[in-house]
């Protein structure tokens, strides 16, 4: 009986210790299949869209709009670069983003192209309540260690820790990860002190075999403001080439 | 010349345009543009200034401009951009006289006037007889170095000395777009070879009264401004500019071949009427130029060595040698055979709409190394305007918030040289009222320096309060 009980205690004790590690495990694939279908594999070689931006604070709505093409750099950072068409004073002022972090800003007004420390990827994009960062491929993984706080028949819900070392601007994500999809489809972000200060709700379509976002609303719930992200005439794998990441691109008027 | 240019630019146009074969047809042209007002008083009274002379709640600068740009692409491989921009109230900011000086300022003691200047006119074609070759024909502004807006590399674009002493925000250290044929080769990933060839001498506008300025510091009574270039093609200025990343860098090696765009004195004559002449001497200059980042800490330098010409400077005055004069006259180089200019800046964003920049300057735009003879004769030293190369440390630190509504920048200039230190503080605000429509407040004052020893000192008394609207549409 006595050798009975230690084998079943022995059995649950294992069970009790296994358990986290195979949730940590399971939070880790589902974060990887984020990251490979934000930005990995999975994920279209290259987009193009026509962005609409709508920032609503309280009676105050003002919409821009932005050129963007986006080249996957599996396992790095995606090349950005972004052309703003509204409103008229930064109109045609570019924005170039490569894989190794380096930014570059285009001033139409001096023909000027100056290169931008990463350390502006804090700040607001185009007074909006999106970060630089916030624009950025996923590649959660890289910066954030992953547990699974909760799931259930649709979705998982992912707990997120930001790494030591990394530089990211959230201490802290909760991510839902729609199970059909295997895409975020709702994320909260927190700050340094752990309260809550943005979140973000995802909209996504299939094109071309892929889920491809198509808006993303994000809340400040800091400024109690929000901004609206639409992703218009989305066009995906056009082989857009990586010359079109470059200054020469910057700085040209582009067509079509 | 004009003309030979002229075909030159019609040929390469109509060779572009031939083999630009249209993958996309015309867009329709965009019509943009500015319009802005800008005006300044003098915060105290300074009747003996060595730039200004006005009363406290005087009008330093009043001018309203009105931008208007088209721009388009006929393909997706030629695109084009002419702007126009329209000046009111130009005039006198300093007093009449005979530089070749910029009808771009406007003070209240003119009557009412208008400029029309064409600030650009240009054509790019994209991949231009060969794959990765784009031309930029027509007047532009160049591409050239790395540093923002406080450069030592760029000297094909001349410095707007004309706005400068306006301390119109806008204007501070900007630079004017050139006639040239610009060549831009992109072999492939970041690498870049640059050809600028420009179709005129160029030179940097002055202010108007220029010639009453330059009178208060080399009393004359007339001043000859000569161009001394052969007009010829071989003798415009040029420049070759490589560039590329490496080690996560942009770097960039130029060499720049042509006049300095500023008119230095080369000789004067005290005779019975005293005279000077002013030239624009010519220079090749060798740049070097970086751009990097670390730990979110952006910087960048610039370096230039520049080489003036072998030119003699004299100074030419009456001797009595038994019943009559003779004309005595003292001959020296004018320049050293070369001397070095640099800038070197950072810059951070802390987050939460708050940012700084700072930069270290030895050499200002206008500073040039002197020989000693020229030193002696003229006067030239360090913390005057021409005079010897000085250090300037400039920075800024600006808080942005109510989503970028509002901005607060406070810049400050420290001069230093061995002559002594002056500091200028440049604080603004700016409130973006509406979408592209926005209102700036500041002020330029010199706190502390020596009135006749520091460049900046000298506008001790000078302090000035602005206002200024801008529209874009």
């Amino acid at each position: 009986m006595k050798r009975t009980s230690l084998i079943l205690a022995s059995v649950l004790l294992l069970i009790a210790a296994s358990a986290p590690a195979a949730a940590a495990e399971d939070a880790a694939a589902v974060l990887a299949g984020v990251d490979e279908r934000t930005g990995g594999t999975l994920a279209p070689k290259d987009m193009q869209s026509n962005m609409v931006m709508t920032i609503t604070q309280g009676s105050s709505v003002k919409v821009r709009e932005i050129r963007a093409w986006t080249r996957n750099n599996a396992g790095k950072n995606d090349d950005r670069l972004m052309k703003f068409v509204s409103p008229a004073d930064v109109r045609d002022v570019g924005f170039l983003v490569l894989s190794d972090d380096s930014m570059y800003i285009y001033l139409p007004e001096f023909h000027r192209t100056r290169r931008i420390a990463s350390s502006n990827r804090k700040d607001s994009f185009m007074s909006s309540d999106f970060s630089y960062d916030d624009l950025g491929t996923g590649e959660y993984a890289r910066s954030y260690e992953p547990a699974l706080q909760e799931e259930n028949a649709g979705a998982w819900v992912l707990d997120l820790k930001r790494k030591a070392g990394s530089d990211k601007l959230y201490s802290r994500i909760v991510m839902t990860v729609d199970k059909r999809m295997h895409m975020p489809v709702k994320t909260e972000m927190y700050d340094e002190a752990g309260r809550l200060w943005k979140s973000a709700e995802q909209a996504y379509a299939s094109i071309d075999g892929y889920w491809v976002m198509t808006a993303v609303k994000m809340t400040d719930h800091k400024k109690g403001s929000s901004t609206t992200l639409e992703f218009k005439d989305m066009k995906v794998d056009k082989g857009v080439g990586a010359d079109l990441f470059t200054e020469r691109s910057l700085v040209r008027k582009i067509q079509g | 010349m004009k003309k030979t240019a002229m075909f030159l630019s019609v040929g390469l146009l109509a060779a572009s345009l031939a083999f630009a074969a249209e993958t996309t047809g015309p867009a329709a042209p965009e019509i943009t543009g500015r319009v802005r007002l800008f005006s300044s008083f003098y915060a105290a009274d300074n009747p003996d200034g060595a730039f200004f002379t006005h009363k406290a709640g005087q009008f330093a600068f009043r001018r309203a401009e009105v931008r208007l740009k088209l721009s388009g692409a006929v393909n997706d491989r030629v695109s084009y951009g002419v702007r126009f921009d329209a000046f009111s109230y130009p005039g006198d900011l300093l007093q009449a006289g005979q530089f070749p000086e910029s009808a771009f300022l406007g003070s209240p003691a003119s009557s009412e006037h208008f400029e029309l200047a064409l600030y650009e006119g240009w054509v790019k074609v994209g991949d231009f007889l060969i794959e990765g070759l784009d031309l930029t024909a027509g007047k532009q502004r160049i591409s050239w170095g790395t540093a923002d807006k406080i450069g030592v590399v760029d000297n094909l674009n001349p410095i707007d000395f004309a706005n400068f002493l306006s301390f119109d925000p806008d204007y501070f250290f900007e630079r004017r777009p050139q006639t040239a044929v610009n060549l831009e080769y992109y072999p492939g990933g970041s690498f870049k070879i640059q050809l600028v060839g420009l179709l005129q001498h160029q030179v940097s506008p002055l202010p108007f009264g220029y010639s009453g300025l330059v009178a208060k510091f080399f009393p004359m009574d007339e001043y000859l401004v000569t161009r001394g270039w052969d007009d010829t093609a071989i003798k415009t200025a040029w420049g070759a500019r490589v560039a590329g990343r490496a080690a996560g860098l942009d770097l960039g090696v130029s060499y720049y071949r042509g006049n300095l765009t500023l008119p230095y004195l080369r000789s004067m004559d005290a005779g019975l009427v005293a005279s000077g002449v002013f030239y624009y001497p010519r220079a090749g200059i060798l740049g070097l130029d970086l751009a990097g980042e670390a730990g979110g800490l952006g910087y960048w330098a610039e370096a230039a060595y520049v080489m003036p010409e072998k030119i003699d400077g004299s100074v030419s005055f009456p001797i009595w040698i038994g019943d009559g004069p003779v004309i005595y006259t003292k001959t020296f180089p004018l320049f050293e055979e070369g001397f070095w200019k640099y800038v070197a800046g950072a810059d951070y964003n802390f987050g939460g709409g708050f940012s700084v920049n700072i930069q270290f300057l030895h050499g200002f735009f206008d500073e040039v190394d002197y020989n000693a003879g020229a030193e002696d004769t003229f006067g030239f030293r360090k913390g005057m305007f021409f005079g010897e190369p000085g250090n300037y440390v400039l920075g800024r630190a600006e808080y942005k918030f109510a989503r970028d509504t509002v901005k607060l920048k406070f810049g400050g200039l420290f001069e230093t040289t061995s002559n002594g230190s002056a500091f200028v503080i440049m604080p603004e605000a700016e409130f973006r009222v509406a979408d592209a429509f926005n209102v700036v407040c500041g002020a330029f004052a010199a706190v502390s320096g020596d009135r006749e020893k520091t460049k900046f000192g000298a506008f001790r008394d000078d302090g000035q309060i602005y206002l200024g609207f801008k529209l874009d549409f």
